[in-house]
């Protein structure tokens, strides 16, 4: 598969950043991102498998769709776009889909 | 149990509008939002959005939120934001559930209760609209918004009307650029077009912009395609290409990412739920609930502000939301009718004239027939993935609607509750019937009207878990 | 001009289409009449169990229908799948009824006994917690304990309602839906109806509209004293299999949703919605029994009407003013679904009766009201 491209970052106003953990890997994010900005930026589409295997990622961005369902802090479901990134949060998938990043 | 006049389900234009006039009436009221800050997804993170020159880029719809924003902030009006409303009980009590670590909310009983939930993108069902790396226009223009986060430069845009365009246009003017828009629009009839066109003309400025819109990608060197049949998105765990064919000749462009967009349609999964009287919008192609000129549905008491009641915009929705105030306020006792119409008249002028290139918008940019019948292998339901084929198939067996092919099939009964496919399915089955699209019955939302937990159910009424 | 067929079934529920599906294998023309889209539909709304037990404690006919049924389950979904494609997905691994308290539990063991007295064949064991643990490790460790009995299981009812209208129509009968019946006509060899979407005739009716039998019956002289008792329901996501067994109030699908209901609310009249209350009183029992699923998410929660006579026990009945028109009304269309296409519609069609029929006339004992 050829490697995807990148969602980019507009040059930032120079907001404070924070790390957070996205499966084991650290990374420095905007203090006013949602979760689901953070992976999409670490190009992280995929966040979860359906029952029969298929890969899902953030589709609507708006609460509505409950594609990008994440384990936030060992809590199972909860909607990346909906939820701000925290200092030292851990994001992990319930089954870890393959993904290009 | 909190006590409060109105409760005010959204906080995007209309939520506020509603809000700020019905403080000024000295009514109680509180703002309930899923997200961190006020603005719905029109003027989402426009008080703290983190690039620079987002402004500029997003335009002066966005910025025009400003002002709207600043008053409801020093309005002083209860607002509680990262909560939901999941369900709402005879008694006009809701059940409130956070989205942040924290206390449970109360429930809050209202004596009015105005529903702003605003719209939702029209699901567009193409082979593949699941695999990562496909999202929604307005999902990408919300990563723009709250994050400065552009889509990658070889991005395909899918489908038409006005936010496509408009987010074409912001993405150029942040000085990047996608690869192609595959726009959807079918033919349409010139004689209802032209005849909309001359009450369109009455905002010119809004169809002066638009054609500005639709000049835009030519300039920024991405393609226009039309015309283009049997539309499909392929890639495993990331997108990775859309294919088309064009007068019989097979088209594969290489892309990171699809967006799609085949217009807006209502939030009706609350109003739906708590049973108010809802009919077919044909010009819209959607449900919408049955209201009164005051905005007031046909549960009594419950009011639809903003596009929850029909898609007509962000300065609208604040007018419809305001104009909405006015009548609680009449049926709280604060005013009178003569002091009501007083006051409303300036409203509905503007609310008119919001209106008035609706109809020409509506006919101009009819949803693409491709999203109300998707070839049989397209997945409808996300979440239970049920294909369009099965749903086909319950329908030709007799289901004769949305909520009996969701019996069947399973489709609509996931944690989406059917937002994302039951406009589709119910398509599925009036094509089965041989009958127009709004001749089917209406999807019927339950409670929750988003998942919570057991023990939330459980805490609802109740301060421990003893049986 | 109205269309003909040899039989009508007025109902396309599971009561309905299990019954004509069994006509259908007597040779007959059968169609079904259904309602639209948005009708009340308990078959839309019930919980799935295949349940034995309890069931005809004061009814020795009606314990032997529901253990017949029981039995029939397994080869008539063999047949089903093999007819529709579709698996009613029958687990039959026997139920537990679990108690909170000794009391609840000392009652059900006497109701367990009453059954037993007139049909010994009726099997259960009343267990203590540390019995009941054994095959449910995930139930509070304080429960008084539970009855079981080998014969109870359970199905996805909602897939055994698609796989008997798949199965029906692969049979060659026809189904009708957006045909409301709004009026039948008795003649001398022949019922007219009228429907939504025009005129049907047959020579044998059967009536199995649930709570929409009440006003039809009297048109061809029956009597159908049914009445609305609202169960409300609430369903999880997907969860791992945690549950091996079903109980009445929750059991994990075959899809792997976690089912909770118990509510009864005959007050409820014809509203099929929910109620704050209600679920969150089913909410704490559920968590009570299974502490684990305290934070599992809840994705639907909705109402059915189930369609109950005063004693409880389903209605079969020929009229005798028009011989040739049916009724069959109860509310568990689950159960007794391998019956309705076995037993009741050969029964109907004319061709074996199985003797205890008359049990279940609305004429008997406890249907007759002071008025009669």
């Amino acid at each position: 598969m050829p490697s995807a491209a990148p969602f980019k970052r507009l040059p930032t106003d120079g907001g404070e950043t924070l790390n957070i953990d996205i499966d084991g890997q650290p990374c420095a994010v905007d203090a006013r991102w949602t979760v689901a900005a953070a992976l999409i930026a670490h190009g992280r589409l995929a966040c979860r498998r359906t029952a029969d295997g298929q890969a899902r990622g953030p589709f609507c961005l708006a609460g509505a769709c409950f594609e990008c369902r994440v384990t936030i802090d060992g809590i199972p479901g909860r909607q990346a776009c909906l939820t701000p990134v925290a200092p030292d949060m851990k994001i992990t998938f319930d089954d870890p889909p393959e993904d290009a990043a | 149990m909190k006590n409060v006049d109105v409760l005010i389900v959204g906080a995007g234009p209309a939520g506020l509008g509603a809000a700020l006039s019905a403080h000024d009436f000295g009514l109680s009221v509180l703002v309930v939002d899923e997200n961190p800050r006020a603005g719905g997804q029109i003027y989402r993170a426009l008080q703290e959005n983190p690039a620079r020159g987002l402004g500029r880029i997003l335009g002066a719809d966005y910025l025009a939120g400003k002002p709207l924003l600043e008053r409801f902030a020093a309005s002083g009006v209860a607002h509680l934001p990262r909560a939901r409303v999941w369900q709402i009980g005879h008694d006009n009590v809701a059940y409130l559930s956070a989205l942040s670590p924290g206390p449970r909310p109360e429930p809050v009983k209202a004596r009015f209760i105005v529903l702003a939930t605003g719209a939702q993108e029209r699901p567009f069902p193409l082979p593949g609209w699941t695999i990562p790396g496909a999202m929604t226009v307005g999902g990408a223009q919300i990563l723009l918004k709250t994050a400065g986060l552009l889509p990658p430069d070889d991005t395909v845009l899918i489908g038409g009307g006005p936010l496509l365009y408009q987010f074409a246009w912001q993405i150029f003017q942040a000085g990047s650029r996608i690869q192609a828009i595959v726009d959807t629009r079918g033919p349409i009839a010139s004689r209802p077009l032209f005849g909309h066109a001359i009450s369109a003309l009455r905002a010119p400025a809004l169809l002066w912009r638009g054609m500005k819109l639709l000049a835009a990608p030519r300039r920024h060197g991405a393609r226009r395609v039309r015309g283009a049949a049997a539309i499909r998105i392929s890639g495993e765990s990331r997108v990775d290409s859309v294919h088309y064919s064009l007068q019989g000749v097979e088209h594969t462009l290489e892309t990171s990412a699809v967006l799609l967009h085949a217009g807006l349609m209502p939030e009706i999964n609350f109003s739906s739920a708590l049973g108010c009287a809802h009919f077919w919008n044909r010009q819209q192609h959607a449900w919408q609930a049955h209201c009164s000129i005051w905005r007031e549905s046909s549960r009594p008491g419950l009011f639809i502000a903003g596009d929850a009641g029909g898609i007509a915009g962000a300065e609208a929705a604040r007018l419809s939301g305001s104009i909405a105030a006015l009548e609680i306020a009449r049926q709280a006792g604060k005013i009178g009718a003569p002091e009501r119409d007083e006051r409303a008249r300036p409203l509905f002028r503007r609310w008119r004239q919001q209106l008035a290139p609706r109809p020409f918008l509506d006919a101009l940019y009819p949803p693409p027939p491709e999203c109300f019948s998707p070839p049989d292998e397209t997945i409808v339901c996300r979440c239970e993935n049920v294909t369009a084929g099965e749903i086909r198939r319950a329908a030709r067996l007799g289901a004769s609607g949305p909520n009996q092919i969701k019996a069947l099939t399973r489709a609509g009964m996931g944690p989406c509750q059917g937002r994302f496919c039951a406009c589709v399915t119910a398509a599925l089955a009036a094509q089965a019937a041989g009958l127009g699209l709004g001749e089917v019955a209406m999807p019927r939302g339950r409670f929750p009207l988003k998942p919570v937990t057991l023990e939330e159910i459980a805490l609802s009424d109740a301060d421990g878990l003893d049986v | 001009m109205a269309r003909c067929f040899d039989s009508v079934v007025v109902g396309g529920g599971l009561v309905g289409l299990a019954i004509a599906r069994g006509l259908t294998r007597e040779g007959l023309r059968v169609a079904v009449c259904d309602e639209g889209d948005r009708a009340l539909r308990a078959s839309r709304g019930n919980f799935g169990l295949v349940w034995v037990q309890g069931k005809g404690a004061d009814s020795p006919a009606y314990a032997r229908l529901t253990a017949r049924s029981a039995q029939c389950w397994p080869a008539f979904a063999e047949r089903l799948r093999g007819e529709s494609g579709i698996d009613p997905a029958l687990a039959q691994p026997g139920g537990f009824d679990p108690c909170l308290r000794p009391d609840e539990l000392d009652a059900k063991a006497a109701l367990m006994a009453r059954l037993q007295a007139h049909t010994p064949e009726f099997r259960y064991d009343v267990l203590d917690a540390r019995a009941v643990r054994r095959h449910f490790p995930d139930i509070a460790p304080d429960i008084a304990g539970a009855i079981h009995s080998p014969r109870d299981g359970h199905v996805n009812p909602l897939k055994t309602l698609y796989a008997l209208c798949a199965a029906f129509q692969a049979r060659g009968g026809v189904y009708l839906p957006r045909h409301r019946v709004t009026d039948i006509a008795p003649g001398n060899a022949a019922f007219t109806l009228t429907t939504a979407a025009g005129a049907l005739e047959c020579a044998r009716l059967v009536l199995a509209a649930g709570l929409g039998n009440a006003p039809l019956a009297p048109l061809v002289g029956l009597r159908a004293p049914v009445t609305p008792v609202r169960g409300q329901l609430m369903i999880t996501e997907r969860l791992p299999p945690f549950l091996p067994y079903p109980t009445p109030m929750i059991r994990q699908t075959d899809e792997g949703a976690v089912q909770i209901g118990e509510s009864r609310e005959p007050a409820a009249g014809f509203d099929d919605g929910t109620l704050p209350g209600v679920l969150a009183g089913m909410a704490r029992r559920a968590i009570r029994l299974f502490p684990r699923l305290r934070q599992a998410r809840i994705v639907r929660a909705w109402g059915a009407l189930r369609v109950m006579t005063p004693d409880g026990l389903p209605l079969y009945e020929e009229s005798r003013r028009h011989p040739g028109a049916f009724i069959a009304s109860c509310h568990s269309g689950v159960t007794l679904a391998a019956a309705h296409c076995e037993i009741v519609a050969p029964w109907i069609a004319g061709t074996a009766d199985p003797g205890f029929m008359e049990n279940f006339h609305a004429q008997r004992r406890a249907l007759q009201t002071p008025a009669d």
